[in-house]
């Protein structure tokens, strides 16, 4: 504890991994659920769940026939509602329970966390989740589907916490008076029995009543039945079957992330247990002179390891701890689950600090081996052991480096799975070790650069060795941001060949039945000049027209589909047999085509043939359509019609659901006996496509965003919301990671810094002013920070390649002949910028800013 | 004028209970061309006076003058300037520093003074021909013998157009030889017009300057001139 600062060093950098594996392991702990917690978040404290498989299927009364008497059975009906709430599209759910949610069997499967619960008619309780999304909270009223709810508290399903619910008081959902009041349905019964009720009679009995003729039952008690049929009815026995306790596993990976993460630490304070062992000569050589042998300094040091190895590990934990009561309540956000307590698993808290200690103990290993090895008197007169230039392993790791990229290289070309991975981790390990050797050449190149850089590059040459661990560990650091990065960008680069809609493509749609304002329109064609805007509707059958009658134009029919071969008998050396895809058939004319960039299909369109979008829609010129599977159209539902058609456009779409991948003019879909009309097969539905005919610009896209935010129920989507967001992601990650690999370069810097405080101050006695003695060491800690970033750029990315292409191989093999075998990498050129300029800029300046003038007591003797 | 002109230079060192007087009401005044000799027992305070003298630590009262300026009034690069300008120091450790050649361990004050690189080189070779060392100019110290290193640290002291020299017991690790040698070449520096100080607690080597002041307890207790005519048998003025 002489040097306090260093030990508060060391003491942190053992104290923050462990402190995030205790945070991330007892977070896992506390999020996952127990058994007796899941099966209660699925039935409260029912012994029996029915789950109905239609809704008409469900009579209470029938069902409280065959239950013991005392039984209770409780009907809990659900209302999922979609609408656009502060410009957001909202997937509300809405249960309504028989009873209130505070009396049994309901507590546990309804968590009540604030206020009270719904009694009264026109009460709700709403969770997190919707006093997020609708800005709401107790004592509000809240507009859902146009129903009006008063909020009296809040409560969760702890379970289902992936969308904003709400639960109502007893009798609330009237089905007449909600809107899409089909939507409404019983989706569960509990069934609450007596003591000493016999369970499997019971459920026998109930068996017979719902859908289905059999119940399986796990344990003992389940008789040879129907599997298919097991949810039907779900004893509590069943549910806990279907429990999946995956927080061993989690908490598994969370250990193996920090003894890596403690790897780059161990490294770091490695170095730093170097610098202490210097900086306690005079003590060490004591501990000889009295009589101590090797093993006596060996244990000196290591003891230090381990004392401080206790007290960053015990640290650690409580930060841990404390960080998990701070973010268990707002878990739910990211697991989707309403956590339960805290939970303190002991073995996971012990573990934790037990790997924090052997941390500590292992990177004061070589320290003390190197001060059990200098002799008494070299110590106790403050010598120090002169710097080695780089040994053989330095140059074995230069071998093993080119053997790796060649290794690399060889299983990339024979497109192996093992060798790239094997070949970059040689050649990472390989570089990392050989570093010294590049530090010794730098070194020598040194002696015509200017006087700081000279002294910065051969000091850090000189202690090749020792900061080479430093460096090491700040490379490992700074690959983390490069990884990112690259993983992220590639991601998106492989999820935009998924072509949803054009990147010149606006989807202006509506949750109710309500049409896009012509005002809307028109603001939006302003905002977007030469743009070409046109209505999507989807062909659906007219009953009236198809008998031959009158057509009714009101497309009762049901929707059309074209139905088209989508396997090929042979995918990338896979044999298989023919395989259908269908797709819903739209009315439009030659301005739809051009909004889809099709416009070479217009001839054909006119001349009454169905133009699929894009290459390979359409196979032998012709498409069918299977007729409606009904009495009035067809004899049989096999029944198909087949349509001329031809492919136009170069661009498949992928959103074919709701984007046209097929279209019919309107007088060839009269012809067939088509009408435009219905809504779309699912919700929310489009219906209006806006075309820019050029990519369109962030600010273009927030512009008609804005518009559309203006016009209740209305709401607008672009490629980018169809397609897996990374960037805040990617940011936040790209920029923590930066942020801890900087910590760790400063660390590294001012440890290497400690290094050459004998030069700093010799530099002062002789006249260095402090510009020239900042300027050294800002060119010693920005050269650490370039080597070790030179380091980390290739070793980041090549990381990531070789997952890509391991991806690659991966599909390449597999039977999924839409997906695409193509797995771009990306180069993070902003990360890359970031690890090698800003990283030793900053370091640099941080060197500046750290350089302090040195005692003059250190300057006369700077070996003390 | 004095080069160098202390007057009731005090140092304290710690406070409180721990309190040191290193240097208790000192007078000194070296003139150009004068060697004078510091004396005295282990903790009487001799290096603490060299180093204010040097610049490198400050008095806790009292006034220090080199060439004329008090150097507590200067500010830090001020004082860095006036060191490697004007102020030559052997350290008792030697302190070259190791990533350097000896060269560049010489011409580290006139690089950093901003000479160029080549010309800091070649005067940096003068003055390691001065002291007979000019072959080991690429050589890092850590290939250097002991008495080699001193000469280095001379070297480096010297080059330039240093008005004040201070030797901090340069002959401390070295053979009476190679001692004397060293004695030679602060005595030529003296003769030359510099004015040195040397601290020894050696009388051999004292002889050798113009002036012996002796220090007890940080305080100067007395002083002598020394008599004409060399000490040394072995390499005579």
């Amino acid at each position: 504890m002489r040097a306090p600062g260093r030990s508060a060093l060391i003491v942190a950098m053992i104290a923050f991994p462990i402190a995030a594996l205790t945070l991330g392991a007892t977070l896992i702990r506390t999020s996952v659920p127990t058994l007796e917690e899941y099966v209660t978040g699925e039935m409260g404290s029912a012994e029996l769940v029915v789950h109905p498989a239609t809704a008409g299927d469900v009579d209470t009364a029938a069902i409280a026939s065959v239950l013991p008497r005392g039984s209770q059975v409780v009907a809990i009906h659900q209302w999922n509602h979609t609408e656009v709430v502060n410009g957001s599209l909202v997937y509300a759910t809405v249960w309504e329970t028989s009873i209130p949610i505070d009396r049994p069997p309901l507590p546990g499967l309804y968590v009540l966390m604030a206020g009270r619960a719904p009694t009264r008619t026109g009460e709700a309780a709403v969770d997190p989740r919707v006093v997020d999304v609708y800005r709401v909270s107790v004592g509000d009223d809240i507009a859902v589907g146009g129903r009006t709810f008063h909020i009296v508290g809040i409560a969760a399903r702890p379970l289902q916490m992936s969308s904003p619910t709400l639960v109502v008081a007893p009798g609330t959902l009237d089905r007449a008076a909600v809107a899409n009041s089909d939507d409404v349905f019983v989706s569960s019964l509990l069934v609450d029995l007596p003591k000493n009720a016999d369970l499997a009679s019971t459920t026998a009995r109930l068996a017979k009543i719902v859908v289905g003729s059999d119940v399986r039952l796990r344990g003992k008690d389940a008789p040879d039945a129907d599997v298919s049929l097991q949810d039907l009815i779900a004893t509590r026995d069943n549910s806990a079957a279907s429990f999946i306790n995956d927080a061993p596993v989690l908490t598994g990976v969370s250990f193996a992330g920090t003894t890596l993460a403690l790897f780059a630490t161990g490294l770091i304070a490695a170095a730093a247990f170097g610098v202490g062992i210097r900086r306690q000569l005079r003590m060490l050589g004591l501990v000889g002179a009295t009589g101590g042998d090797p093993r006596h300094v060996r244990a000196v040091v290591l003891l230090g390891g381990t004392s401080l190895g206790i007290v960053g590990a015990g640290i650690g934990v409580a930060l841990g701890i404390a960080g998990a009561f701070v973010a268990t309540p707002y878990l739910y956000r990211f697991t989707d689950r309403l956590p339960g307590a805290v939970v303190l698993h002991a073995p996971t808290l012990l573990g934790a600090a037990l790997l924090g200690v052997v941390a500590a103990t292992l990177s004061a290993l070589w320290p003390a081996r190197i001060a059990a090895r200098m002799s008494t008197l070299d110590a106790l007169a403050a010598r120090l052991p002169p710097s080695k230039p780089p040994g053989r392993l330095a140059g074995r790791g230069l071998i093993v480096s080119t053997i790796g990229a060649a290794v690399t290289a060889a299983g990339m070309i024979r497109k192996d799975d093992v060798l790239p991975a094997a070949g970059s981790v040689m050649m990472v390990g390989g570089f990392l070790v050989a570093v010294p050797l590049l530090m010794n050449l730098a070194g020598r190149l040194a002696a015509r650069m200017p006087m700081a850089s000279r002294l910065a590059v051969r000091d850090t040459a000189r202690h090749g060795r020792r900061t080479a661990t430093a460096i090491a560990a700040a490379a490992l650091a700074l690959m983390a941001p490069v990884s990112v990065g690259a993983l992220s960008l590639s991601e998106e680069a492989h999820q935009a060949q998924y072509q949803w809609i054009g990147k010149d493509h606006i989807l202006i749609g509506t949750t109710g039945s309500e049409t896009a304002p012509r005002e809307m329109l028109t603001k939006i064609r302003d905002a977007l000049p030469d743009s070409i805007t046109v209505g999507i509707n989807f062909a659906a059958w007219d009953a009236g027209v198809r008998k031959g009658t009158a057509g009714t134009d009101g497309g009762d029919g049901g929707l059309a589909f074209v139905e088209r071969t989508v396997f090929s008998v042979d995918v990338r050396g896979h044999s298989f047999a023919a395989g259908w895809e269908s797709a819903p058939l739209f009315i439009g004319g030659a301005d739809l085509l051009r909004a889809l960039h099709a416009q070479d299909g217009i001839h054909a369109l006119e001349s009454g043939k169905i133009v699929g979008i894009g290459p390979g829609s359409v196979e032998a010129g012709v498409v069918r359509l299977p007729l409606p599977p009904t009495a009035a159209f067809s004899s049989s539902d096999g029944e198909r019609i087949e349509v001329s058609a031809v492919a136009a456009g170069a661009t498949s779409y992928g959103n074919r659901e709701q984007l046209p991948g097929y279209v019919i003019s309107k007088d060839a879909a009269r012809r067939l006996g088509l009408v435009p009309g219905g809504s779309g097969p699912v919700s929310p539905s489009f219906q209006t496509l806006v075309a820019a005919l050029r990519p369109l610009t962030k600010d273009q896209i927030r512009d008609v965003k804005e518009i559309a935010a203006a016009y209740p129920g209305m709401f607008v989507q672009t490629l980018a919301d169809f397609l897996p967001q990374f960037r805040t992601a990617r940011a936040a990650a790209t920029g923590a990671a930066a942020l801890i690999a900087l910590g760790i370069v400063a660390i590294t810097v001012a440890l290497v810094a400690s290094e050459s405080r004998r030069d700093h101050a010799i530099m002062v006695a002789v006249g260095a002013p402090p510009r020239v003695r900042r300027r050294i060491a800002a060119a010693r800690a920005g050269l650490i920070a370039l080597l070790a970033s030179v380091i980390a750029v290739p070793a980041g990315f090549l990381s990531i390649a070789v997952i890509q292409f391991s991806r690659a191989d991966l599909m390449v093999r597999s039977t999924c002949a839409q997906c695409s075998t193509h797995f771009p990498i990306v180069i993070p050129v902003a990360a890359i910028s970031i690890v090698l300029l800003a990283v030793p800029l900053l370091a640099s300046g941080w060197g500046w800013l750290a350089s302090r003038r040195p005692k003059s007591n250190m300057m006369l003797q700077p070996l003390q | 004028m004095n080069v160098l002109q202390m007057t009731d230079v005090t140092r304290i060192h710690g406070a409180g209970h721990t309190a040191v007087t290193a240097l208790r009401d000192v007078t000194l005044g070296v003139a150009s061309g004068e060697l004078v000799a510091v004396m005295g027992p282990s903790g009487s305070g001799k290096t603490t006076l060299l180093s204010i003298a040097g610049g490198l630590d400050r008095p806790t009262a009292g006034s220090v003058e080199v060439e004329g300026a008090e150097i507590s009034a200067l500010r830090p690069s001020e004082l860095a300037r006036l060191r490697r300008q004007r102020i030559g120091y052997v350290f008792q450790q030697l302190n070259l520093i190791d990533g350097l050649t000896a060269a560049e361990n010489v011409s580290l004050p006139l690089e950093l003074d901003g000479v160029g690189r080549k010309q800091a080189r070649q005067a940096a070779l003068t003055a390691m021909s001065a002291v007979g060392i000019e072959e080991l100019a690429d050589r890092y110290p850590q290939d250097l013998s002991g008495g080699e290193q001193q000469r280095v640290a001379i070297a480096r002291a010297t080059v330039g157009k240093r008005s004040l020299l201070l030797a901090d017991e340069p002959t401390g690790a070295l053979d009476s030889i190679t001692g004397e040698s060293v004695l030679r070449l602060l005595r030529g520096h003296a003769d030359a017009g510099g004015a040195s100080v040397l601290v020894t607690h050696d009388a051999r080597f004292a002889a050798w300057a113009d002036r012996v002041v002796f220090l007890r307890d940080g305080r100067v207790v007395d002083e002598t001139n020394t008599p004409e005519g060399p000490e040394s048998l072995l390499v005579p003025r």
